[in-house]
């Protein structure tokens, strides 16, 4: 697979990044983040400020009531089920859009172009996650993000740490992206044992990949408030 | 100085001046920044991409120079994880990726300041791994290196490059260049030789034909001034020698050693590096994208930042490896490929002086 000839990386990369700092007057947000699994058990960091929840373990667990019970603030739909996201009252809601590297630009397109639809449709959805279908590359990522960038509109484009890692996910932040969530906490346990390979950061870290990319700091809260750092 | 003004200059070939350096790496936008750095990279190069296949050997940890920016070394040859190859072990190694069919071109072969071994052990590693792959190019010793054995062996500095030059020596490597500050050398690597001998070393290795590499470490102690006075320092040299193949941007990873309480350069902070210093160094051909420092995706998209050189294919990379670097340890030539091309670039195999090579397993993917 390869990038398509034509790509401009940066054209796409300077309308993204204008079109982040417009919307947020050049803030972006981290968020730390837990999820909810089929089993009923969350993994990621207990004082999370995000409990998301996937709509597909939603329905395994009985329904929105069950998750909101369980302590989920935030639901993540696919593109096919996120016109039923009007519904849901009192989360936080976002949609995720899957992308491969190599597939056909046509498809691609498709693609963003129902994700605009969806948007339009469900103006009550906040965000737009990102999601890579087998390997993501990195100048490939980075141009998915651009292209979303252009059709999300007025919702946050979130990059999922726990998915691209911190590298590739702060290098998102300068090609559209204007949150991040992941296992963000406010002290790293030491990296050993079963938690050598663990990708937590801290609440500085990830104050630093936003301040280094040219944003202003915030941590958004429980609540959905946000403190600017 | 404006960024279009600095942008004028670039575009008209113009070297750029320490102000033009420190706007440079000021300025707020990195992908303003890139788009220039590629436009002197595809000038340059094209969308051509460079890697090599080449094997890393490490002789020994023990040195006597214990920087606090290191997690390889050991002080004392008994201490625990200290080790010293034979010149057998050493050649094994080597035989191994013969025998295995994925014969690498370069062996790449840098150690710890050891000062209980014989210059001639180095003499015989060269000539043994010379005789082992007579084509094989030797890209060994660091400026380091090579100015501790000068002043271990009493020999002068021309001298010591001479002999191992004799023995099978090509080329030398870019490493132990650090910050070329003696502020920051102090603070962070304060046995090592120090700013000037590290350009002396590289300045005779050019003198004799030898050809080299570059290095800035980056992301400890250093302000932004002092990493453009090293740019600057490099751009110099290669004004005067010419001889410099690659500049390779090395951010510092925190893990192990003594500076841990610092944070890692972030991927931003990385990549601006990459394109600041395909700006300033204008006359260094090569700018080198080393995924074993940087990670494989920072390195692919690296190749849009600057960077024309993925490195090589490696194998038993040690360094970087015990400061937490958690990329493989070896890619086959095919991966190689498919990284760069998945990055929308041209795959080219090189040899250590970056003449083209068609060859094997890369040539059926090209």
């Amino acid at each position: 697979m390869s990038l398509a000839p034509e790509l401009d990386i940066f054209s796409l990369g300077r309308r993204a990044l204008g079109s982040a700092r417009a919307l947020s007057d050049g803030r972006a947000f981290f968020t730390s983040a837990r999820r909810l699994q089929a089993d009923g058990l969350w993994s990621g960091p207990s004082e999370a400020s995000c409990s998301l929840v996937a709509e597909e373990v939603v329905a395994l667990l009985g329904g929105t009531e069950v998750a909101r019970t369980a302590g989920a603030n935030t639901v993540v739909f696919g593109l096919e089920g996120a016109s039923a996201a009007a519904a849901v009252s009192g989360l936080r809601m976002l949609v995720r859009v899957p992308f491969a590297a190599g597939e056909a630009p046509d498809e691609r397109s498709r693609r963003l172009a129902k994700l605009a639809r969806v948007l339009t449709q469900s103006p009550g959805i906040d965000g737009v996650v990102p999601v890579p279908v087998g390997e993501a590359q990195g100048l490939d990522t980075l141009a998915f993000f651009a292209a979303c960038r252009q059709v999300c509109g007025k919702a946050h484009l979130v990059v999922d740490l726990e998915t691209f890692g911190h590298k590739l996910g702060q290098l998102c932040l300068s090609f559209g992206a204007d949150e991040i969530v992941g296992p963000i906490v406010r002290q790293r346990a030491l990296r050993l044992g079963e938690r050598a390979s663990s990708n937590e950061i801290t609440r500085d870290e990830a104050a630093l990949l936003l301040r280094a990319s040219g944003f202003l700091p915030c941590e958004r809260l429980p609540d959905g408030k946000v403190l600017p750092l | 100085m404006s960024f279009l003004a600095v942008a004028q200059k670039v575009r008209a070939g113009a070297p750029l001046s320490v102000e033009d350096g420190l706007s440079l790496y000021r300025h707020p936008s990195l992908v303003e920044l890139a788009a220039l750095a590629n436009e002197v990279r595809e000038r340059l190069h094209g969308s051509r991409t460079y890697f090599n296949r080449n094997l890393h050997i490490n002789p020994t940890n023990v040195c006597v120079a214990q920087c606090k920016l290191c997690s390889f070394s050991r002080r004392a040859p008994d201490a625990d994880g200290a080790f010293t190859l034979s010149v057998d072990d050493a050649v094994a190694r080597l035989q191994a990726r013969l025998r295995a069919g994925d014969a690498p071109t370069e062996v790449h072969l840098v150690g710890g300041l050891h000062d209980g071994l014989p210059f001639s052990y180095f003499l015989q590693l060269l000539a043994a791994l010379k005789a082992a792959a007579p084509g094989i190019s030797l890209k060994a010793f660091s400026a380091v290196e090579i100015f501790f054995f000068h002043r271990l062996y009493r020999v002068g500095v021309e001298e010591i490059l001479r002999r191992l030059q004799s023995a099978g020596l090509d080329s030398l490597p870019g490493g132990g260049a650090e910050i070329l500050s003696g502020r920051v050398r102090d603070a962070i690597c304060p046995n090592k030789c120090s700013a000037d001998e590290w350009i002396e070393v590289h300045r005779t290795a050019h003198r004799l034909g030898i050809k080299s590499n570059c290095t800035m470490m980056f992301g400890t102690l250093e302000t932004v001034d002092e990493r453009v006075a090293h740019l600057l320092r490099l751009r110099d040299l290669q004004a005067e020698t010419g001889g410099f193949m690659a500049f390779i941007p090395l951010p510092f990873h925190p893990e192990n050693n003594a500076l841990g309480d610092l944070a890692a350069p972030t991927a931003a902070e990385v990549l601006r590096n990459f394109a600041v210093a395909r700006l300033l160094l204008d006359n260094v051909p090569h700018l080198k994208a080393y995924w074993v420092s940087l990670g494989l995706e920072t390195a692919q998209t690296a190749l849009w930042f600057g960077a024309d050189d993925l490195d090589g294919t490696v194998s038993e990379e040690k360094i970087y490896h015990l400061a937490g670097s958690r990329t493989p340890q070896s890619l086959p030539p095919l991966e190689m490929v498919r990284l760069i091309r998945a990055a929308g670039r041209i795959p080219v195999e090189r040899d250590t002086l970056y003449r083209e090579l068609v060859s094997g397993g890369a040539k059926e993917a090209m």
